[in-house]
């Protein structure tokens, strides 16, 4: 096995050029600051060295094949990208997935199915396409779906600058996503769980609705008219279902359409 | 002609070899190290415990994200990967969904990213907690967001070191036991280990950030100088409320590209012995400003702790010493 007191023999280089305190500077004026306190090269000897040398090649191949993949995988994450690095990134994902180190979801556009694999938000960057504030809200039976005030938003009691809140966001960001791309039986499989969820916390939701809450203009800020960012013109609704639940707290969903009719029924309990 | 083209080819072979193993292969000390392992413990912790209250609710039979549903919704089956579209999500998590087994392992994983945080056992927690987070990334990849890779990233790398060389419970146990006086614990810690994962954690943050400016670069709202007015106007996200600049288009264009100009320079300039502190320095107030404006704590404080890679070890040794002596 690569142990440290394999390799480090032949790593001990004369400190001469080198200052104080148990830190070395190198003299480089390059790459200085952070430069490791002592270097390969002109040292040791032999057999252990040579050993080494084999280590060294071995370690130095291992990381530019990862760093070869990270890349591949990294910069595939935003668009446009070629065709040839949607193959390579596929081709290499089965390692760079493994250990989390793709952000990436799938290589198509920002738009792709695919994309939902690797979480909303792959490129590490804000303010890209459909991002804007998300919210899941559910109305309760009983409760008059016409009175904004009725319903309630999920996960209101939580702080929003935390991640329990922001992974709600997410998750709606996603039904949205999956609405965009016509997928909605996935999206009524979100729904369906999340009607689940609530039965469990003792709620029985009759509809569930995904908003967004849309950003204020700078032009009408300027006119002044619609000034204030929680009036309801400024939430959008993209996704709403009716939730049937039968005596065994069996879920189904029916997504409406925009006009408040059933569009097809979508999931049920035990598919 | 031959011999000297041979000749430059040459030059520039052992240039680059040079290079290569002064980057790599030097020894390190690992303070840099050991305080990146206490603060992506922390935030680890607060990633993972921030499930607590809810695992029922996400992992659960009766959650939001049973299994059947991750794997449909990523492609993957349970019992195989491997097709042409597949994706390779491991997680400890796919094999317990109730309520009290989660709760079980929940704990125990907590208990692991303590240790890990605190420098106990530092070689096999830094694993295990690489494996943890992983897996509850892995388990609802849907939820994940920008934090979770950073992570992961970090966690990855540290596996490699000897995080619990110092600052650690590993190294207040061995001065115990009398193996290691506090002096030598202090000045013969250098190691190649450290240096290399300390390469891969700058490299790979280096990469992400460029990825970032790149990102923005290619994107409609960052290259016409609009981004930071969609951050500003996400009134649930944002920690500060800045309409008031609605009118102030060249305040808004300049943040906008500023940001994308720091995040393509970054990579560069990084590097660089006199504009590394300033550039650091530019950066965090830089990112900074964004958490004020996305409301992106976990994910901005993330960077910054890889960021803090580039930190010399002598500087974060002296840091620690004079607060123990002024204590």
């Amino acid at each position: 096995m690569l142990s440290e007191s394999t390799i480090q023999p032949c790593l001990v280089e004369s400190h001469s050029s080198y200052s104080t305190a148990g830190f070395e500077r190198s003299k480089l004026g390059f790459m200085t600051e952070d430069s490791p306190q002592s270097s390969p090269g002109q040292t040791a000897q032999s057999s252990s060295a040579q050993t080494s040398s084999v280590w060294l090649g071995l370690i130095s191949l291992a990381i530019i094949i990862h760093f070869f993949f990270v890349f591949a995988v990294l910069f595939s994450a935003s668009d446009p990208i070629s065709l040839t690095q949607v193959r390579m990134a596929r081709r290499l994902r089965p390692y760079t997935q493994l250990l989390q180190l793709n952000p990436a979801g799938d290589l198509g556009g920002p738009l792709d199915q695919g994309d939902l694999r690797g979480g909303p938000q792959y490129s590490l960057t804000d303010a890209m396409e459909l991002d804007v504030d998300h919210r899941i809200e559910i109305l309760e039976d009983g409760k008059d779906e016409n009175l904004e005030s009725d319903w309630m938003l999920v996960a209101s009691s939580r702080s929003h600058v935390s991640e329990r809140f922001k992974r709600y966001q997410r998750l709606a960001w996603s039904i949205h996503y999956l609405t965009v791309v016509g997928d909605n039986d996935t999206a009524a499989l979100l729904i369906r769980g999340i009607a689940k969820s609530e039965l469990e916390a003792g709620r029985r939701p009759r509809f569930i609705r995904c908003r967004t809450h849309v950003l204020q203009s700078r032009d009408e800020l300027e006119l002044g008219i619609n000034q204030d960012a929680w009036d309801s013109i400024f939430f959008e609704e993209v996704y709403r279902a009716a939730t049937v639940i039968d005596q065994h707290d069996n879920v189904e969903i029916n997504k409406l359409d925009p006009a408040g009719q059933v569009a097809r029924p979508t999931a049920k309990a035990g598919e | 002609m031959m011999s000297a083209i041979f000749k430059y080819f040459r030059d520039l072979a052992d240039g680059i070899s040079a290079i290569w193993n002064r980057f790599w292969f030097g020894t390190r000390e690992p303070h840099t190290l050991g305080l990146i392992r206490i603060l992506s413990g922390l935030l680890a912790l607060y990633f993972v415990g921030s499930f607590t209250f809810d695992l029922n609710t996400w992992f659960g039979a009766n959650g939001i994200l049973p299994s059947e549903t991750v794997w449909r919704l990523t492609g993957e089956s349970e019992f195989s990967v491997g097709g042409a579209d597949s994706v390779y999500r491991w997680s400890y998590l796919h094999l317990v969904d109730s309520p009290v087994m989660l709760m079980v392992v929940h704990f125990v994983g907590l208990l692991v990213l303590l240790a890990f945080t605190l420098g106990l056992y530092s070689r096999i927690t830094n694993a295990l907690s690489f494996v943890v987070v992983v897996s509850y990334i892995h388990r609802a990849p849907v939820i994940a967001g920008m934090f979770e890779p950073v992570l992961a990233m970090t966690l990855l790398y540290l596996c490699f070191a000897p995080t619990g060389a110092v600052y650690s419970l590993d190294g207040y146990l061995r001065r115990r036991r009398g193996k290691e006086n506090a002096e030598s614990s202090n000045n013969n810690t250098a190691a190649l280990s450290a240096n290399i994962a300390t390469r891969l954690l700058q490299v790979h943050t280096a990469a992400f950030v460029l990825m970032m400016g790149h990102a923005k670069m290619t994107s409609g709202t960052w290259a016409a100088g609009n981004a930071i007015w969609w951050l500003i106007a996400r009134s649930e996200s944002r920690l500060v409320d800045l309409t008031f600049l609605y009118d102030s288009t060249v305040i808004i264009n300049m943040m906008t590209h500023s940001v994308v100009a720091i995040e393509i320079l970054f990579p560069v300039l990084i590097w660089i012995r006199l504009s590394k502190p300033l550039f650091l320095g530019v950066t965090f107030v830089a990112w900074t400003c964004l958490v004020l404006l996305t409301g992106q704590v976990a994910f901005y404080a993330a960077l910054m702790v890889a960021c803090l890679s580039f930190v010399d070890p002598a500087r974060i040794a002296a840091l620690f010493a004079k607060r123990s002596e002024s204590s």
